[in-house]
């Protein structure tokens, strides 16, 4: 009677075609493509964010004038947010499978953004460039929303990088405001 | 204090800003990049540990400010003025994360103690003395704790 049932069982399980049992393992995970789409992009974004984070933590520390204390204390609240979001990125990252970037060195290579090296811009110069950085890095966000949407069916990305582009987009606004545009 | 241990004490303590950044980037690097049956246990403990280190940055950062300097501000500088190397390669083992962060710890540890000595001999500047022996004292711990995890003594 045993041999029997596990005779049926053999036997059914031969009978669902290869290939779709094939394809049913395959698309548990995203496919290597997406993978790689993914990790691209997310990685690109994880270094333009440490290029903004230092820039955030260089101007609060090397602020002179009247402002001091106030911006002190807005770009403490921006670059710690702007800590928690690397780490964010970097997880998701190895969620889809990549590897994330581990030095600084690879950082200043994957970043689009370019580095302030001035040694302390005047408090309204520093809002501006800020403003500028962000608005680099939501057009970037923006683009690799669009990538993931076109190629991948990473959803899990897209509605990471749409919650970093919301939040981006109302720091840049904050920072506008203290420039004195709209 | 003049300007002499101004300048003295600000090139000291950058080096320190830049190789905490090295310190903190690579510990971040293994906190993502490790795999293994070690993973949880590590990556937790590697997290404590960059968040403490990113504390750290902030507050030898501020101490440049105090004593009247300017801190690093970009990642080249930092990389420019570090004396810890980067680990640029994909990430090792778990065993091997432990090995590279202790000998990490160890040469940042005795460029603290060398510069405790200098400030001692050279300035004034007793603040950042005693910030460099605080920093010094929780290190040495993090050091055990890794030479522990490794069965050593």
């Amino acid at each position: 009677m045993i041999k029997k049932t596990i005779c049926i069982i053999v036997l059914a399980l031969h009978m669902i075609p290869l290939s779709a049992r094939h394809h049913d393992k395959k698309s548990l995970r995203l496919s290597k493509v997406e993978q790689r789409v993914s990790t691209d992009i997310l990685n690109q974004l994880l270094a333009n964010e440490f290029v903004l984070m230092m820039q955030t933590l260089h101007y609060h520390w090397n602020l002179l004038g009247d402002e001091f204390h106030d911006y002190h204390l807005l770009f403490d609240k921006q670059y710690n947010q702007l800590f928690t979001d690397i780490d964010l990125i970097a997880e998701r990252i190895r969620a889809v499978g990549g590897k994330a970037l581990g030095s600084l060195y690879d950082m200043t290579q994957y970043a689009s953004l370019k580095e302030d090296r001035k040694k302390t811009p005047e408090p309204k110069k520093m809002v501006h460039n800020l403003v500028k950085q962000y608005e680099y890095h939501t057009s970037d966000i923006r683009n690799g929303i669009k990538k993931l949407d076109d190629q991948t069916q990473d959803y899990g990305s897209k509605k990471m990088l749409e919650d970093l582009l919301e939040q981006h987009e109302k720091t840049a606004w904050m920072l506008r405001l203290l420039t004195g545009k709209q | 204090m003049t300007k002499k241990e101004q300048k003295l004490s600000v090139e000291l303590l950058n080096r320190l800003v830049a190789n905490t950044s090295v310190l903190l980037m690579q510990t971040l690097h293994y906190h993502w990049n490790i795999t293994g049956p070690e993973f949880n246990d590590y990556h937790k403990l590697l997290d404590d540990q960059y968040n403490m280190l990113f504390q750290d940055l902030d507050v030898v950062a501020e101490r440049v400010r105090a004593v009247g300097g300017f801190a690093l501000g970009s990642m080249k500088e930092m990389i420019k003025h570090a004396d810890l190397k980067e680990d640029t390669g994909a990430c090792p083992k778990p065993k091997q994360i432990i090995t590279n962060l202790l000998k990490q710890y160890e040469r940042h540890m005795s460029q603290i103690r060398e510069g405790i000595i200098l400030l001692e001999e050279e300035t004034s500047d007793f603040g950042s003395k005693k910030m460099l022996e605080d920093f010094l004292e929780k290190y040495e711990k993090t050091a055990w704790m890794f030479r522990s995890l490794l069965g050593k003594q």
